[in-house]
This record gives C-alpha cells, structure tokens and sequence, in this order.
C-alpha cells in the first residue's frame, strides 16, 4: 500500500509521469502543435477513473498512447512496474492482453466480413489462450444479456448497443486487468448506455477490473467514476474524487465546465 | 403555418425486403413551439425529421400526407421544394463538420444559399455571414468565417451550422441531435442559441436528440418514438412529471442523473404478434393483452399507445 494525500490507497496499477506528445503540421512551414503537456497520474488497483474535457484536449491521444498506438515524445508509462514505452513488439502483445481499449465506435472496431462468432474468437486466437477459452463464449454473451443467435450474424445486422456489448465481449474474453474506454457510449442513447454501464457494473463485481473512462458527459462520469481527471488544452488541469471535484474545483475552466453542467 | 403529419409511413426496400422505418405516424407541430422527438437509435426519428425536409433517399417508399399549411409537401416537385426548403424549413444534419464542405470557407458556407437565390447583392454577402455568425456567438466571427471546418471545435462547427441553417429566417427548424459529442459548456451554447431562436425569434422547431436535460429545457412537447411509431405524445412539464408509456418511463430511469436503469432487451427483439406493441418484448408489464393492437389513448392532451395507460388512469378517456 502507499499513502496519497494522508489517504491510505492501493497500489497503483498505471503511473503516467511526465508524458508529452506533439504533431507537426504544415507541408512547407512545418509547425508544431503540442497534444500533450508533462501529463503525470497515477490510476490505483480497482478505481474508475474518468477523463474529462473539451474535444482536442487531447484526452483520445493520451488513452492511445497508454495503449502504445500513438507513440509518445517523452515520459514513461508504467503498468505493474513495467514501463511499457521500453517494450518489445512481442513484449508489447503480452502486455496488451492484461490492458485492453474499447473505441467510441463499434461499427468499425469490428470487421464487416467476419460474422460475431469469429470476432469474439479472434483475440483468443491472436493471443493464443487455450482453446478452451472459446467454451466461455456463450457465457460471456449471457454476461452481456446478449443472444446466442447473434453470433451468426455479421456487424451491419446487429444495433449499435449490441455492437458495442461484443466489443466489450471481446475485451473481457482476455480478462484484462485495466480497461481503457474512449467514449463507450457517446453514440448510444441513454437506456443502451444505462445497459452497458450495468454490465460493466456487473463484471466489476466479480473481478476487481481497474477502469479508465474517458467522456465528455460529465452527468455519467459523475454516475459511475471514482474521481474524475480534468484536461485542457493537452494540460491534465485536476484530478480528484468525484464529489471533491464538484463542490471544490480548484481550477478555473473546471469551474466553468460544472458551472456549465449545473446551470443547463 | 403549423406543420400536421397525417399517416405517414416511410419504408426501404433492402435485399428485396420492405423494411417499415416508419409507421403511420401523426403528429401535429405549432407553429412557434418546439417539439421534441426522443427515443431510441433505429426508432426512426432521423427519418422523421429527414422526410419533414424531403431529404429521404429517392428509394424510400414514402406515403401519407405531411401538410405545411394547406400544401401536402409530399405531392410538391422538386424546384417548388427547394423554395420552401431553407426559406420556411430548415434541416439541420446531425454531424455539423460532415455536413460542411471541407474546402469552403465558413463564412460562405453560411452565406451560400442567399448566394445561390440571388438574395442579396455579392459584396453584401460577406458582412451578413459575419452579423450572422456574431448572432450565434461567435465573437471572432471574422477568423471563424475565414475558417475552414476542420479547424472549428465542435461547437464551434454547431454553432456555424446553425448560423447557415437559419441565415434565410425559417419559420421552422429541424435540429437532429444538436448536442451530440459536445462538452457541457458546448452543450449550454448550443442550448442557448436554440433558446434564443425559440424564444425571441418564435422559431417552430423540431428537435430530434437523445439529450433529455436538453429536450425538457427546450421544448414544448415532447414525442416518444418507438420502432417507428410514436408511442407518447405530451406537454414537456407533463410528460417528465409523469411518463405514461412503460417506454418512456424506462428512458426517464436510464438517465445519468437518475437512476440509470437500463430498459431490459434491444429495440431489435420484435414482438409474437406482429400487429401487437412494438415494446411488448421488452414490456415489465407485459400481458397477453399487448398481442393486440394498440391505439393511441388521451387524457388531458396526454396521449399514450398503451392500454395499461387507461387501467392505470380510469375510463376518462377519449
């Protein structure tokens, strides 16, 4: 255990510390545009933390660069002691079975040519789990309160929240400890989110899965988080409790972000 | 002049299959209020909002009367339509940098259609598109109108689509999610600008979304759609006081801010009976009863199609 703020915490499960990221841009006059600022935090064993702000703040590039698909300018991202920026291509697959992402759109996180069947079984395959993994299947879509007549059909005949739950389906077949959402549900109405949010819920409650949660609806972030991150302009402004956040932000934009939040 | 959808159904022939996207739904819209349409993604709202404008694909099979005044605007040519469209009704898409042209400048994005009626003199074009986007906000409405959409935020793009979609002065606007994707200080702008149209400008409007918060501060009435049917049609500060439809009190629960209950099932399990309710598979309070068809019923201008609504409420009912 580690002590935080006075506050006796779990260990951390991802240190973020120190990460920057840029882009240059122009194909003459090449300028550069900063993503990321000296972003450092820490996300502890079994909390959902959430990351909020405006879009282009650069919540979407820090979740890829945890993941490694968007490489980093400098800093180091730890997960279970391992800095995962130092690993090799294989080391990296090991790794990513224990972290896993699911994207904001699920119609095209899945291939339109494999029916629902070959998708879940296509991370079992690629991280070559025993193919006993397959058998879990059918449990995995009683899980996801999804039928068993789906896993014959192919993406464009499911609905957006039957796409998303597989995806998710997928993820949870790896067992992973850390998950990493990019606005699961931004594209699904509320009662599908309200299902999806119930399944995570769920799961949580039968493994300890450590959940890092980007959104811009702060009406669900308050719903289902832990504490909440607060970035602008590629800076991680604050990073609280979620009650803490509400009623004492410390910085100005995220007093401008509940105010706008409260007042609408 | 009030918008009265009479029996409207809209169908897509796929795979040789006729896929029913709408069915025989009526609607009244007031000219001068804001009717909200809410419900689940495939219940057919888009559409709905789509064939107000006469934007549907020209494969649609589309039937029933949509009378704009006394003019049905599924019987009007294509030149009489587009004199109406932009002028009396404006259609705003649903994903705003999408609905821009990626190399044109805002400015004359917004300022297009005065542009192409030959409304105003050219040189005069640039002056308005700037007044217009100030109107809405936009402080550095020079830069922004100099902008091409790729470099706006997402509020800054709703914000200029809806300076363009109601440059002309409609009398009515079609909004189609106007508050997807963005933050919650881009969600209270966009919320204010189309309070400002309500309210000062008494702009009708149509506002097809999935945010609540947003459609119980903006409108006037709200219509709950359900795999293509209207299922719940009442005064906004009635129907969220007490929904009357189990599906409109499943969609109530699931909000963050309340208990977020999920509605159990998916709006793609279709009922036993095909002439039985649409929700019967997903119903709490399902019964044998919901096989038949249902009608719509009112008490005090609160319309539910559900029977257990008349159980639940005594026989005053018409």
């Amino acid at each position: 255990m580690s002590v935080v703020g006075g506050m006796f915490r779990k260990m951390a499960i991802l240190s973020v510390k120190h990460v920057c990221k840029s882009y240059k841009t122009g194909l003459i006059k090449k300028k550069t545009k900063i993503i990321l600022q000296d972003i450092t935090f820490d996300v502890q064993e079994g909390e959902v933390l959430g990351l909020t702000g405006a879009s282009g703040s650069g919540k979407s590039t820090l979740i890829r660069c945890i993941m490694r698909l968007t490489p980093v300018d400098s800093g180091t991202i730890i997960m279970d002691g391992t800095d995962l920026l130092q690993l090799s291509p294989t080391d990296l697959r090991q790794s990513r079975k224990v972290m896993q992402m699911l994207f904001q759109n699920p119609a095209s996180a899945l291939n339109p040519r494999k029916t629902i069947r070959e998708s879940l079984a296509e991370p079992i395959l690629i991280h070559q789990l025993p193919e006993a993994t397959l058998k879990e299947i059918p449990g995995i879509l009683d899980m996801l309160q999804l039928k068993k007549d789906l896993l014959d059909r192919y993406p464009h005949q499911l609905s957006g929240g039957e796409l998303q739950r597989i995806c998710l389906g997928r993820l949870l077949l790896l067992r992973p400890r850390l998950l990493l959402l990019d606005e699961p549900t931004s594209m699904l109405d509320v009662s599908v989110q309200a299902q999806i949010i119930e399944i995570m819920r769920n799961i949580r409650k039968e493994y300890p899965i450590t959940v890092l949660f980007v959104s811009h609806d702060l009406a669900l972030l308050k719903a289902v988080c832990d504490r909440i991150g607060v970035m602008e302009q590629g800076k991680l402004l604050e990073l609280q409790p979620v009650e803490e956040l509400f009623q004492h932000p410390s910085e100005q934009y995220t007093r401008d972000l509940i105010r706008a939040f409260n007042d609408f | 002049m009030d918008i009265r959808i009479r029996d409207l159904s809209v169908s897509f022939v796929t795979n040789g299959k006729n896929l029913a996207v709408l069915k025989n739904i009526s609607l009244g819209l007031v000219q001068g209020t804001v009717t909200a349409i809410i419900g689940e993604s495939g219940s057919g709202k888009s559409v709905l909002g789509a064939a107000l404008a006469r934007l549907l694909d020209p494969q649609a099979v589309i039937s029933g009367r949509i009378l704009y005044g006394d003019t049905d605007l599924l019987l009007l040519d294509e030149p009489e339509m587009s004199e109406i469209r932009g002028k009396s009704i404006s259609w705003m898409a649903q994903n705003p940098v999408s609905a821009m042209d990626p190399l044109q400048k805002t400015g004359d994005f917004v300022t297009e259609i005065l542009d192409f009626r030959k409304a105003f003199p050219s040189e005069r074009l640039q002056e308005i598109g700037i007044k217009q986007l100030r109107r809405f906000g936009l402080q550095n409405a020079e830069t922004v109108g100099q902008s091409y959409p790729g470099a706006l935020s997402g509020g800054m793009a709703q914000r200029v689509l809806i300076s363009a979609m109601t440059v002309e002065e409609p009398e009515w606007l079609i909004a189609d999610e106007p508050t997807k994707g963005l933050d919650a200080m881009g969600r209270r702008q966009v919320y204010l600008n189309l309070c400002q149209l309500a309210r000062e400008r008494r702009m009708g409007m149509v506002l097809i979304t999935h945010d609540l918060r947003l459609a119980e501060r903006l409108s006037n009435y709200i219509a709950v759609m359900y795999a293509g049917e209207i299922v719940e049609y009442a005064g906004t500060g009635e129907f969220f006081a007490s929904p009357g439809h189990p599906y409109s009190r499943g969609l109530v629960a699931a909000q963050p801010d309340k208990d977020m209950k999920p509605i159990p099932g998916d709006i793609t399990d279709l009922p036993a009976s095909a002439s039985g309710c649409s929700f019967a598979p997903r119903c709490p309070s399902f019964c044998d009863r919901c096989s038949e068809k249902q009608k719509m019923v009112e008490k005090d201008s609160h319309f539910v199609r559900c029977w257990r609504y008349v159980q639940e409420n005594g026989d005053t009912f018409r």
